[in-house]
């Protein structure tokens, strides 16, 4: 028998391919959307081609490993994968060393997301986000209907907790971001993996999941979350 | 290893000590956030209360909820050694009603919270009753504040008394409600034993919870498949779906419904690899022989051969509104959406408002149901859908009402009429 959190995801996911026209995945490399990306890999792997368009939102500021890792698994998994940036935004200077953490957040990140949206017409968006990494992401149902521009958020992994994530990427094997193992200064690790200027190592038995991340600190989760970040 | 995973509710009268006995279970099994003890231990500290660390971790559990934030009790599992315990949403915070509905089907248990000096009060009764009525197959009894009554055992005897004879009249067999005498204050026999209560020698509450049995997956009811696409694959129709209850297995002579078609199962897979048998939620390829394109749809019903799936097409539930600025009357249209199915419907009446918060009837047949309340209504769906009262079918109960592609009310249904 499928464990309950699988068959809950592999259910939601197959529910926006049939709800949906052109749905695309986002996968920035970390835990929660790579478990999500391989549920979605084993629940569709019996069809000619994967039915969503999997999407980095690339800010060009993540980790070179979050790089290497994304651009050798798109390939060897064959996904029709998509590196989205928001190149005006930085040919006009926007980055995480001199602009203020949320502008930055909303330009190279929300907006880029929007105008992915537009482009490519995507009528769903899949994000691995979980109710019990943060208190705004709480508030979240499976499926929520969203404007400017138009479209659905899907949340298959709603229901996981951290160490159910891990338990699932270890016990199937899954290739992870090499990033989560590496140890700096003795005893910091990386727990939650964003841009590099904005993503601190935090102590290893420190049991704040989003403690290294700058976005967290300064309580911008929430009015992200309102402009439409995920 | 995966561990035992349980889902529980958790109920009781106000003020009786839901929350506490919450942040006692996640306190005494270090599942607060860090950076909150942190914080804790240092204004613990200043105040020179060191000791007192578990008073703070309530007040700031009751600082984050008047900020309209969780502190994260909310959807957070208690993960112990073997299990992995989700609370539906924490106690209180939002509307019972609500809870209880999204709650009630998968729910393993519901703790029931009662004062040891107030004893069973309005909300206790209430609270029991919904509980039961919407299918909750367990009930544990968390008798806290016995700090306020000397940890009597006298008070124990007399209360254990009175809420077994409760419990009975609700539907439940007391020999299966253990009442666990206990004080969330003190951490008395909620996650450690202490030593205020050596006449009890039952198990703690935590004991009593790890104990729980797990839902027993509905294999042994009929088999339900809810029809949720049609995948080609070789160019060869390909039934997708999620078991509800039962089992189906290789060579079985299945019925597809509406259409009342019969079939035999020639292949199952799940995920990429091919079984002999399919359990309740399991996601399945099924290929059914002779099934051609056209013949089957999403939003049909598989049963076995020999049975045939409760068509609805008028019946009773629990409508909590959700969302509507307006609020609803007698003879609201709107669309009906469960599992797969998706129709239009109309709220014929509406019978027994309820309070949110209490579950009590607080009004008969009202004119009217606002934004955020809840009633048992009469709903009559515009052709027949497959739903079964929560008491017989758990999984199968549960429905959405729709607006604008927006969620305007849940539901759960309690009785079929025709």
């Amino acid at each position: 028998m499928q464990s309950k959190l699988v068959s809950q995801t592999e259910f939601i996911l197959k529910e926006a391919k049939a709800r949906f026209k052109n749905p695309v995945l986002l996968w920035a490399g970390g835990k929660d959307s790579t478990t999500m990306l391989h549920i979605a890999l084993k629940a569709f792997a019996r069809l000619p081609k994967f039915p969503f368009k999997v999407m980095l939102l690339d800010t060009g500021y993540q980790f070179t490993e979050t790089y290497e890792y994304i651009e050798k698994y798109a390939k060897k998994w064959k996904l029709p994968f998509i590196r989205q940036k928001n190149l005006k935004a930085l040919s006009e200077g926007i980055n995480p060393f001199t602009t203020d953490h949320f502008t930055c957040c909303t330009k190279l990140k929300t907006e880029n997301l929007a105008n992915a949206i537009r482009k490519y017409k995507f009528d769903a968006v899949l994000v691995g986000i979980r109710w019990d990494e943060h208190g705004v992401r709480g508030k979240e149902s499976f499926f929520s209907k969203r404007k400017n521009p138009d479209h659905w958020r899907v949340h298959p992994m709603l229901n996981w907790s951290l160490s159910e994530i891990w338990d699932y990427l270890k016990s199937n094997k899954v290739p992870y971001n090499p990033l989560y193992d590496r140890i700096e200064h003795g005893n910091l690790t990386y727990k939650s993996i964003g841009c590099y200027p904005c993503t601190k190592p935090i102590p290893i038995d420190d049991k704040e999941e989003r403690g290294g991340r700058a976005l967290d600190k300064e309580q911008l989760m929430e009015d992200l979350r309102a402009l439409g970040y995920m | 290893m995966e561990k035992k995973y349980l889902h529980l509710v958790v109920i009781g009268h106000i003020d009786h000590g839901k929350s506490s006995i919450l942040g006692r279970l996640f306190y005494d099994t270090d599942n607060v956030p860090k950076a909150v003890m942190e914080r804790i231990r240092k204004t613990a500290k200043i105040l020179g209360k060191e000791g007192f660390e578990f008073a703070f971790v309530m007040d700031q559990i009751k600082e984050e909820r008047a900020r309209g934030i969780t502190i994260g009790l909310a959807h957070k599992k208690l993960v112990t050694e073997k299990h992995s315990i989700t609370f539906a949403d924490a106690p209180g915070h939002r509307d019972f009603i609500k809870n209880m509905l999204t709650g009630a089907s998968e729910s393993n248990a519901a703790i029931l919270v009662v004062a040891a000096d107030e004893g069973i009060q309005s909300q206790t009764k209430q609270h029991l009753f919904l509980t039961k009525m919407l299918g909750v197959p367990r009930v544990a009894v968390a008798l806290n504040k016995m700090d306020l009554v000397d940890y009597s055992q006298e008070r124990f005897k007399q209360l254990k008394e009175m809420i077994e004879q409760l419990v009975e009249r609700v539907g439940y067999n007391k020999l299966d409600v253990p009442i666990i005498p206990c004080s969330a204050l003190e951490g008395e026999n909620v996650v450690k034993r202490g030593n205020k209560m050596s006449w009890y020698k039952g198990q703690t509450l935590l004991e009593h919870i790890e104990n729980l049995p797990e839902v027993t997956p509905p294999s042994n009811l009929a088999l339900r498949l809810p029809v949720q696409d049609i995948y080609t694959i070789e160019g060869i129709p390909v039934v997708i779906g999620r078991i509800v209850t039962g089992v189906v297995k290789l060579d079985d002579k299945v019925r597809v419904w509406p259409s009342g078609r019969e079939y035999s199962v020639e292949r199952i897979y799940i995920q990429d690899k091919e079984v002999e048998a399919g359990e309740p939620g399991d996601n399945l390829y099924l290929y059914l022989k002779g099934l051609k394109q056209g013949e089957i749809k999403r939003g049909d019903m598989i049963t076995l051969h020999n049975d045939k799936p409760t068509f609805a097409t008028r019946f009773k539930a629990y409508v909590f509104i959700i969302n509507h600025p307006t609020g609803i009357v007698p003879g609201y249209k709107t669309r009906f959406e469960m599992l797969t199915e998706s129709t239009p419907c109309i709220i014929n009446a509406l019978l027994n408002k309820i309070d949110t918060t209490t579950g009590a009837i607080v009004e008969e047949s009202p004119s009217q149901l606002q934004d955020k309340e809840a009633a048992l209504v009469e709903i009559a769906t515009s052709k027949p859908v497959y739903i079964e009262p929560q008491q017989h079918f758990s999984n199968l109960a549960n429905f959405r009402l729709i607006e604008d592609d927006t969620r305007v009310g849940m539901g759960i249904c309690v009785e079929v009429i025709e």
